[in-house]
C-alpha cells in the first residue's frame, strides 16, 4: 500500500472512529438521562460532552496508544477534529447576537491582556526559579497564556526552540487541558457561578480552545440549562486570546532576535497576519451577518440546521479531545516542567477567576 | 553538540513549517466550507421564503410578536410576529414573518412589501396558506377582535 493511500485510509478510519464515539455518546447520554435518578449526578453522566470525551480517553489509552502503528495509523483521521472544531466555531457565529460579541468581546479583549501579561511574567518567573531551559519557559508561557498547542508551535518556529521543548512544552499544556474539564465545573459549582461568569472564566484560563469551549459546554449541562450561555461566553473570551496570538508570537521572536538566539522577523505585518487564526474572522463574519436577520429569526429552519450541523461539529471535536489525551504524556513530560506548570495553571487560573468574580457586575449577559 | 543542535533545529523548522501549513490551510478551509454550506442553505431556505404583499390598500391593525412572557412562548419560539391588516372592514393575518417592513397603525398600498413569510416545521397553518379571510366578502358580520384571531392562530382552530 502506498504512503498516500494509506493515508486516505486512515483519514476515513479516523473520521469514522470519531463518528462512533460521536454517536455512542449521544445514545448513552438519551440511556443516562432515563437511567439516572439522582439530580447532579445525572446532569454530569447524561452530559454527551463528558461521555463523548471519557470515551475517547478510555479507547486512546486502553486500545490504540498501546498499538504505536494502530496510533500512526489513524493518525490523519483523528486529526481531523481541529478542523471541526474551527467549523463548529464558525458556524457557532450564527448564534452569537453581534451586539454581544462587541460588548463581551470589548471587555474580555481587555481582561486577555492583563492575563497574557500576568502569565507570562509568572511562567518566565517560575522557569527561571526552577531553572528550566529559557525557550522552554517561553513556549510554556505562550502555551498558557494564549492558546496552548497552536502559540507553541508557532513559537518553536520563531524563537528557534528545540523539538524537546516543544514536546515539553505541548505535553504539559494538553495534560493540564485535559484536567481543567474536570476541575473547573468542580470549582464552578462550588462557587455557585453563573454560567455567564464561568464561560468567561473557562474562556481566560483554560489552555487550549477545544478543552476552553468543552469545560463551558460541560457546565452548561451539568446545569441542565438548556441553552449555552457558558459555552458562548468561553468561545468569545478564547476567540479574544487566540486573535492575540500573533501579537505575543511577534514580542518573543523580536526579544530573542535581539538576543541573537533567533531570527530577525522582517515584514511584521505579514508575520501578524500569518500567525492570525482566520476562522475567528468567520466566527465574526456570521454574528454580524446572523444579527443582520439573513438567517431568519431565532430557531427558523435555517439557523436550525445550522446547529445541527455545529453540534455534530462539537460533538466529534470532543470525542477527538478524548482521543488525544495519553496518560503516558504525564511521565514524557519530566518533573520540573510539570511542577512550572501545574504552579502557574493554578496561579492564572485564582488570578482570572479573582478578576471574573471582581469584574463580574461589569460583563454583558450574554444571550442562550 | 553543535551539529546535533543543528540537526533538532531543522527537523523543529520542518516540523513547524509543516504544521504551519496544516494550520494555514484547516483556518481557511473551515472559512470555505463554512461559507459553502451555508450559501447552500441560505439559497434553498430562500426558494421556499414568500414575499407577502398587501392584497389591497389598508392599515396595519397589529403585530404580535413572540416574547418570552407570551403563555405559548415554548410554542411559538423561533417563529416570528404575526401581522394583522384591515383592508377597509377585511382583516388579514400574516404568519411567522421575518422581517417585517412595517409598523402598527401603519397605512398601506396595494402590493407594498409587509414582510417575508418563512416556513417552519409543525407550523399549523401552512405558510402557503398564510393570508387568511377572516370575513366574508359581504361584510356584514362584525370583524372580530385581534385577540381572538391570535387565539385561533396560536391553537389552530379556526372557526
Amino acid at each position: 500500500m502506498t504512503g498516500k493511500k494509506r493515508n486516505v485510509i486512515g483519514f476515513v478510519l479516523g473520521l469514522a472512529l470519531l463518528t462512533l464515539v460521536g454517536l455512542i455518546s449521544l445514545y448513552l447520554s438519551q440511556v443516562f438521562n432515563q437511567v439516572v435518578k439522582v439530580n447532579g449526578l445525572r446532569e454530569i453522566l447524561a452530559s454527551e460532552v463528558v461521555i463523548a470525551i471519557v470515551l475517547g480517553m478510555l479507547i486512546n489509552n486502553l486500545i490504540i496508544d498501546r498499538i504505536p502503528k494502530l496510533a500512526k495509523f489513524l493518525e490523519p483521521g483523528l486529526e481531523a477534529f481541529e478542523f471541526l472544531l474551527k467549523l463548529g466555531i464558525v458556524f457557532l457565529g450564527a448564534r452569537i447576537i453581534a451586539s454581544d460579541l462587541l460588548r463581551l468581546g470589548g471587555i474580555g479583549l481587555g481582561m486577555v491582556v492583563v492575563e497574557i501579561l500576568f502569565s507570562i511574567f509568572f511562567v518566565v518567573l517560575f522557569a527561571k526559579l526552577f531553572k528550566l531551559p529559557e525557550k522552554l519557559g517561553s513556549l510554556l508561557s505562550v502555551g498558557v497564556a494564549i492558546c496552548g498547542v497552536s502559540a507553541i508551535i508557532g513559537t518553536s518556529g520563531a524563537i528557534q526552540a528545540k523539538k524537546e521543548e516543544a514536546n515539553y512544552a505541548i505535553a504539559t499544556i494538553l495534560i493540564f487541558g485535559a484536567a481543567a474539564l474536570i476541575i473547573y465545573p468542580l470549582i464552578g459549582r462550588l462557587l455557585n457561578m453563573t454560567q455567564n461568569l464561568f464561560g468567561v472564566w473557562a474562556g481566560l484560563a483554560v489552555d487550549n480552545t477545544a478543552e476552553s469551549l468543552a469545560t463551558g459546554k460541560l457546565y452548561d449541562q451539568v446545569l441542565n440549562s438548556g441553552n449555552d450561555i457558558a459555552f458562548k461566553a468561553a468561545t468569545i473570551a478564547k476567540m479574544c486570546r487566540n486573535a492575540l496570538m500573533g501579537f505575543v508570537i511577534l514580542g518573543f521572536a523580536i526579544y530573542y532576535a535581539s538576543k541573537g538566539m533567533a531570527k530577525q522577523i522582517e515584514h511584521k505585518g505579514r508575520f501578524l497576519w500569518q500567525k492570525f487564526p482566520k476562522f475567528v474572522l468567520g466566527f465574526i463574519l456570521f454574528a454580524v451577518i446572523a444579527s443582520l436577520g439573513i438567517f431568519g429569526p431565532p430557531e427558523s429552519p435555517l439557523l436550525s440546521s445550522l446547529k445541527s450541523i455545529e453540534h455534530w461539529a462539537f460533538l466529534l471535536t470532543f470525542a477527538g479531545v478524548g482521543l488525544r489525551t495519553r496518560f503516558g504524556d504525564m511521565a514524557k513530560t519530566g518533573w520540573k516542567p510539570f511542577v512550572v506548570g501545574i504552579s502557574t495553571e493554578a496561579a492564572v487560573a485564582a488570578f482570572t477567576l479573582l478578576m471574573v468574580l471582581l469584574l463580574g457586575r461589569f460583563l454583558p449577559r450574554i444571550t442562550g | 553538540m553543535g551539529k546535533k543542535r543543528q540537526v533538532n533545529n531543522n527537523e523543529i523548522e520542518r516540523a513547524v513549517d509543516e504544521k504551519k501549513s496544516q494550520t494555514l490551510h484547516l483556518d481557511w478551509w473551515a472559512f470555505i466550507v463554512a461559507g459553502v454550506i451555508t450559501a447552500l442553505l441560505v439559497i434553498f431556505t430562500y426558494t421556499q421564503v414568500k414575499p407577502i404583499k398587501a392584497t389591497n390598500d389598508g392599515v396595519v391593525t397589529k403585530i404580535d410578536d413572540v416574547n418570552p412572557d407570551d403563555p405559548d412562548y415554548k410554542e411559538r419560539k423561533g417563529e416570528g410576529p404575526i401581522v394583522f391588516v384591515d383592508y377597509q372592514g377585511q382583516s388579514e393575518s400574516y404568519r411567522n414573518l421575518w422581517p417585517v417592513f412595517v409598523s402598527e397603525n401603519q397605512k398601506v398600498t396595494t402590493n407594498q412589501l409587509i414582510g417575508w413569510a418563512w416556513p417552519k416545521k409543525g407550523l399549523k397553518i401552512p405558510f402557503k396558506e398564510v393570508v387568511k379571510p377572516l370575513l366574508p366578502k359581504d361584510n356584514k358580520k362584525p370583524a372580530p377582535k385581534d385577540s381572538a384571531i391570535i387565539d385561533s392562530l396560536r391553537t389552530g382552530r379556526h372557526s
